[in-house]
């Protein structure tokens, strides 16, 4: 199978795909990377690349299960699943903010009481809230938490934030930041090895384009 | 592994007690004793492994008078917390054990490591750190030639923070970031701490400073801002020298900038891995320092090797190449 001696990196599909196909482009990879394909998987013969699209949530276990060499994912991803990825290069694109967002921009109970929180990231806000020595109840929700706060199903949301435009419009405020986030090429520790000379050529490749 | 069969079942059983087998035949030929460590002990016992592995990991039981005990996450930790509190100067101790870790895994639930290690207390000169390399080499060899280990002296990185005036909780941070090679959040962390701008080159190139030892030797050199890095430098050159007169040196990928799971090893550490796994076959290193959480500081460096890898690996090279399936030449043996 031809696939075999192919560096295969798993890019997540959605908004990351397209960021990461101009970026490859741009540094003279992905000839043969359509975004707007329905195909799972593209392959770049001369380079010897393997592109495998699957869902955000999916790319770590991709990467550090060895299906995948190198992955092309947000940081929030990384945090959520506390990876132990090597994270070979900041890609320069899908900057955004984790915050804490709430109906006014300061938090509605004090330390001393359990606080709600609706999020997609529970482990970020477990940890988060966690070294900060305040309790919580994780609402775990799948996307649209904006709307937890307003019907009254948390008392603040953890969340991605890029331009803000999303919370001002459902008057949701930002009580505190907690980590910037943005796009990283990450490898299995194994692939790196093994591969290294492969991934280092890469690297400095999209490194020039990035930068 | 997990089989509906129990004739499969037993398939698996007799391969593991083979390659198990064939190692400790190799230990108890280099004259090392059997030790067992226990399965399980009170929480207090691994204190010391809190912050490195996290309490999270570590599988809890409570017992009838309300103790919390748990069961052995780490097998060096538990032989270690056992022998130094009666340590006794002089004492010299070749040991090996082959015995199940288990860990508390969000995935899994709970997990099972088999692991056949080795401990060698006592002993603190480099001819000691040579031996137990080139046994872990020895090991890997004796089930495929097609490995890589990974070897670094943490002496280098250890004397770098040194220099900084940053606390242990951002020191932990920033050696997250270097577990991870993320050379962005390192140049973020330099900038916000800050830290000078010597330490933060330093910092950024280390991550570079990997492949052939001549070349990361030279490198490493003009980093050296101390005694303690300095050696780092000294004993990777020596160490190269000696696997090069072994004939190892193909396998050997240097790493200046590596920092394990468990955080608690000085000097010498290594990692070896087959490829198609995509975690390490094998670990080790020199960890003197950590002894010292038990009471003593005593010389200890050591190793363990993930049996079900191994015993895996050698199930796939029988289904390759049929039932009388050649073991590579033990290079031992012919010494």
């Amino acid at each position: 199978m031809r696939i075999l001696d192919y560096l295969k990196i798993a890019v997540a599909k959605g908004r990351t795909e397209k960021g990461a196909a101009e970026i490859f482009k741009k540094a003279g990879f992905g000839k043969y990377v359509d975004p707007d394909s329905r195909k799972l998987t593209s392959f770049d013969d001369e380079e010897k690349i393997a592109y495998i699209y699957v869902k955000p949530v999916d790319v770590t276990t991709y990467v550090q299960k060895g299906a995948a060499d190198l992955g092309v994912i947000g940081k929030d991803m990384l945090l959520e699943n506390s990876s132990s990825l090597y994270e070979l290069l900041d890609l320069g694109f899908g900057k955004c903010k984790m915050v804490v967002a709430g109906k006014e921009n300061k938090y509605p109970r004090g330390k001393e009481e359990t606080l709600r929180v609706a999020t997609s990231y529970p482990n970020i806000a477990r940890s988060y809230f966690g070294h900060r020595n305040q309790k919580i109840i994780s609402v775990n929700l799948g996307g649209s938490v904006e709307l937890a706060p307003l019907l009254g199903l948390s008392d603040v949301i953890v969340d991605l934030v890029e331009t803000g435009r999303t919370l001002r419009a459902n008057d949701l405020y930002v009580i505190e930041e907690i980590c910037s986030v943005s796009t990283k090429l990450v490898s299995n520790r194994v692939s790196y090895r093994f591969k290294h000379q492969r991934v280092m050529e890469l690297v400095k490749r999209l490194e020039e384009v990035c930068s | 592994m997990e089989y509906n069969l129990i004739q499969k079942e037993i398939d698996l059983f007799r391969e593991r007690y083979k390659t198990r087998r064939i190692i400790e035949d190799i230990l108890i030929k280099e004259g090392y004793e059997y030790f067992e460590p226990s399965s399980f002990d009170d929480m207090d016992r691994f204190l010391p492994l809190m912050n490195t592995m996290g309490q999270a990991s570590m599988v809890k039981l409570i017992a009838s008078d309300s103790r919390i005990l748990v069961l052995n996450p780490d097998n060096t930790t538990s032989i270690i917390s056992r022998i130094v509190p009666l340590w006794q100067d002089g004492m010299k101790f070749r040991l090996f054990y082959s015995a199940t870790a288990s860990r508390s895994d969000r995935e899994l639930g709970i997990s099972e490591i088999r692991q056949v290690g080795v401990e060698r207390l006592g002993e603190s000169d480099f001819k000691t750190d040579e031996e137990i390399i080139l046994l872990a080499l020895d090991i890997l060899s004796q089930f495929s030639i097609d490995f890589v280990m990974e070897v670094s002296n943490s002496k280098f990185v250890d004397g770098l923070l040194g220099e900084t005036d940053l606390s242990p909780v951002e020191k932990r941070r920033l050696r997250g970031l270097l577990y991870r090679k993320d050379k962005q959040g390192i140049s973020d962390f330099a900038k916000a701490a800050p830290l000078p701008e010597p330490i933060s080159n330093s910092l950024l190139s280390i991550l570079n400073l990997q492949g052939d030892a001549e070349d990361i030797t030279a490198q490493g050199e003009r980093f050296c801002i101390n005694q303690k890095m300095a050696d780092s430098i000294r004993e990777i050159t020596a160490l190269k020298k000696f696997l090069d007169a072994y004939g190892y040196l193909d396998n050997v990928s240097f790493d200046l900038s590596m920092i394990t799971e468990l955080d608690y090893y000085d000097g010498l550490m290594f990692k070896g891995y087959y490829p198609g796994y995509f975690k390490d076959a094998l670990s080790g290193g020199r960890y003197d320092s950590f002894t010292e959480d038990y009471g003593k500081k005593i010389p200890a460096i050591g190793f363990s090797l993930d049996l079900d890898q191994v015993t895996n690996l050698r199930i796939k090279q029988k289904e390759k190449e049929g039932e009388d399936f050649g073991l590579p030449q033990n290079r031992r043996s012919q010494r």
